[in-house]
C-alpha cells in the first residue's frame, strides 16, 4: 500500500512538470503554430538566471519568481529578435531558427558556467512524509504540485476568464477574423511567448533539485518527455497536456519501477505511437489532425 | 437630430487594389452616405470580396484612397479600423468555431472597454436572435449555417460599427433565413441609424432592402442607380447581372 502510494506521489510530480513544460509548449503551438524546439534551452538559460540568484541570495522562492521573469525576458527576445521574421509559409523555417538557438544558448552557458552539474538546494525536505506507517510524499513534491498546481489555474482562468485570454485564444484560431475584430494578433503572438517562455523557465527550476543538478542540458530530456506529452494530450489543448503529463509521468515511474529505467522510454514510444495511430489530433484536442 | 442624409459616411476615390500583379479593383469610385445600404452587385469574379477585404485593409491599395467620415484610413492597420467604426462580416461567415456563441459575440465588442455594456449589447442579439440565445454556450463549430450568419452579424453589431461591411451574408442559405437576415439589416438601420455596405450574388434581394445599387464588372464600378431603378433596368441586368 506503502509502495502504492508512494509511486503514485513520484508519478504526479514528474507528471506536473511534463505537464508543466507540455504546457509551455501548447501556449506557443496556439498562439504562432510554431513547434518551439528551442524551449528546452531558453528554459534552462532562465534556469541559469535563477541560479545566479539562489547562490546570491538563498532565497529559493525568489528564485522561483525571477525564472519566470528571466523566461518572460528571453522569450520576448527571442520572439522580437528572431522568430517574427520568418516567413511562415514553412513550419521547417521557424524549427531550424530554433535549433540554432539551442546551439547558441547551450554554446553559452557551457562557456558561462562550464558543464559540471551546479547543485540546487531548496529549503524543503526531499524526504517522504509518514503518516502513521505510510510514506506519502516529499514536502518537496508538494511544494512543486501546489506552485504547478497555482500556474495552471491561473493560465487556465487567464484563457477562460478575461478579455485578453479571449484575444489570445481569438488569434490562435483564426488570425484574420480575430485582426477584423480589433485584436492585435502580433501583440498576442509576443505575449503567448513570454507566457510559454515564463512557464518552461519554471518547470525546469522545479525538476532540476530532484536531478544531479543544473546542467546546460538539463532541460534536453524534459523537452523529449513534454514534446511526447503535449501529442498525445493535443498540441492545441492545455487541458490535454496536463492530463497527459499526470498520465505520463505515472506510468514512466511504474514502468521504470517494475521493469527497469531502460522500458520507461519505450513504454512513452508505445503510449505516442497508440495515439497516433488511433486518435492523431491528440486525445484531447478540438480540431482535426492539423497536416502543417 | 435633423436630417443629415447627405453626409458621407465611407468613400472610394480611385481605388486600385488586388493580389499580386495584376489588379482586381482597377479605379473604384464609390460614396456611401450615413445611414443607408449600398448594394454592390455583379458577377462572380467582379472585384465584390476585393472590395471589401480592401476596405478592411485586409489587402493593401496600390493607388486611391478610403476615407471614413472624411479622414483617410492609408496607413490604417486591420485591426485599428473597427476603433474608426468599420466592422468586416466575411465570406461564409467566419465564426470562430473552437469559440462558444457567447465568446464569439465578446470578442466582436473586445475592442471596446466597457464590460457592463458589452454585456447588455449580447443581450440584445440573443433576445433579436432567439436561435442564438438557446445556444450561447455551444460551439461555434456546431452551428448550423445560418445561426453562424446570425452570429457574425451579432458580433459585428456589438462592435457598434458607423459602418458594416457584408460579404454575401445570404450565400448558401434558405430563403427564410435569408429574408430573416435582410429584415436585420434593414431593422439595424431604422433602430441604429447604421450604414450598410452590402455585398451580393444574390441580386434581387440585396437590390429588395437597398436605397442604391452599385454595378460592379471586372474591378470597375459600371452603375450607380437607385436599387428600384436599378432593378427596373433590363438593359443593365441582361448586360452585368445575367438575368
Amino acid at each position: 500500500m506503502s509502495t502504492v502510494l508512494l509511486l503514485l506521489g513520484a508519478g504526479l510530480a514528474r507528471g506536473a512538470v511534463f505537464a508543466l513544460f507540455a504546457l509551455a509548449l501548447v501556449l506557443i503551438w496556439r498562439a504562432t503554430r510554431i513547434a518551439n524546439f528551442a524551449q528546452g534551452a531558453m528554459a534552462v538559460t532562465a534556469a541559469y538566471v535563477a541560479y545566479l540568484v539562489l547562490i546570491g541570495t538563498g532565497s529559493f522562492p525568489l528564485a522561483v519568481v525571477v525564472v519566470l521573469l528571466a523566461g518572460a525576458g528571453i522569450g520576448v527576445g527571442v520572439e522580437r529578435g528572431l522568430m517574427r521574421y520568418l516567413p511562415t509559409a514553412s513550419p521547417l523555417n521557424a524549427i531550424i531558427v530554433a535549433i540554432g538557438v539551442v546551439m547558441v544558448l547551450t554554446g553559452l552557458l557551457g562557456i558561462l558556467f562550464g558543464a559540471d552539474y551546479k547543485p540546487i538546494s531548496v529549503p524543503f525536505s526531499r524526504e517522504p512524509i509518514t503518516v502513521g506507517s505510510l510514506a506519502i510524499v516529499s514536502p518537496y513534491t508538494l511544494f512543486v504540485f501546489v506552485v504547478i498546481a497555482v500556474v495552471v489555474a491561473g493560465i487556465g482562468l487567464l484563457f477562460t476568464r478575461t478579455s485578453l485570454g479571449l484575444a489570445m485564444r481569438a488569434s490562435a484560431f483564426d488570425e484574420e477574423v480575430a485582426r477584423l475584430n480589433g485584436v492585435r494578433v502580433v501583440r498576442m503572438r509576443t505575449l503567448g511567448w513570454m507566457l510559454s517562455s515564463a512557464v518552461g523557465g519554471l518547470a525546469v527550476l522545479l525538476a532540476v533539485p530532484t536531478e544531479l543538478g543544473l546542467n546546460p542540458h538539463s532541460g534536453d530530456l524534459l523537452f523529449v518527455n513534454a514534446f511526447t506529452v503535449a501529442i498525445i494530450g493535443g498540441l492545441d489543448s492545455p487541458v490535454g497536456a496536463v492530463v497527459a503529463g499526470l498520465g505520463v509521468g505515472v506510468l514512466l515511474t511504474i514502468v521504470t519501477t517494475l521493469w527497469g529505467a531502460t522500458v520507461g522510454p519505450i513504454a512513452i514510444l508505445l503510449l505516442l505511437v497508440l495515439v497516433l495511430l488511433l486518435r492523431p489530433q491528440g486525445l484531447f484536442s478540438l480540431r482535426k489532425a492539423r497536416l502543417a | 437630430m435633423t436630417a443629415t442624409t447627405t453626409r458621407v459616411a465611407l468613400s472610394l476615390q480611385g481605388v486600385v487594389a488586388g493580389y499580386g500583379q495584376e489588379p482586381a479593383l482597377h479605379g473604384v469610385d464609390l460614396v456611401v452616405p450615413e445611414g443607408s445600404i449600398v448594394a454592390v452587385v455583379g458577377a462572380n469574379g467582379a472585384g465584390k470580396s476585393t472590395l471589401l477585404r480592401t476596405i478592411s485593409g485586409l489587402l493593401p491599395t496600390s493607388a486611391g484612397d478610403i476615407r471614413m467620415g472624411g479622414v483617410s484610413l492609408a496607413g490604417v492597420p486591420v485591426e485599428e479600423r473597427i476603433r474608426r467604426g468599420i466592422v468586416h462580416v466575411p465570406e461564409r461567415r467566419q465564426v470562430i468555431g473552437e469559440l462558444t456563441v457567447e465568446e464569439n459575440l465578446r470578442l466582436g465588442a473586445l475592442w471596446r472597454g466597457d464590460r457592463a455594456e458589452r454585456e447588455t449589447d449580447i443581450a440584445e442579439v440573443c433576445e433579436f436572435f432567439p436561435a442564438l440565445a438557446a445556444r450561447r454556450k455551444a460551439l461555434g463549430s456546431t452551428l448550423s449555417g445560418g445561426e453562424r450568419q446570425m452570429l457574425a452579424i451579432g458580433r459585428a453589431f456589438v462592435a457598434h460599427p458607423a459602418v458594416m461591411l457584408l460579404d454575401e451574408p445570404s450565400l448558401g442559405l434558405a430563403p427564410k433565413v435569408v429574408s430573416d437576415i435582410m429584415t436585420m439589416l434593414a431593422w439595424l438601420r431604422a433602430e441604429y441609424g447604421l450604414t450598410i455596405l452590402l455585398v451580393e450574388q444574390n441580386v434581387r434581394t440585396a437590390l429588395s432592402i437597398a436605397d442604391t445599387g452599385v454595378v460592379l464588372n471586372l474591378g470597375r464600378v459600371v452603375a450607380t442607380r437607385p436599387a428600384a431603378e436599378l432593378e427596373a433596368d433590363e438593359q443593365l441586368r441582361h448586360l452585368y447581372l445575367g438575368f
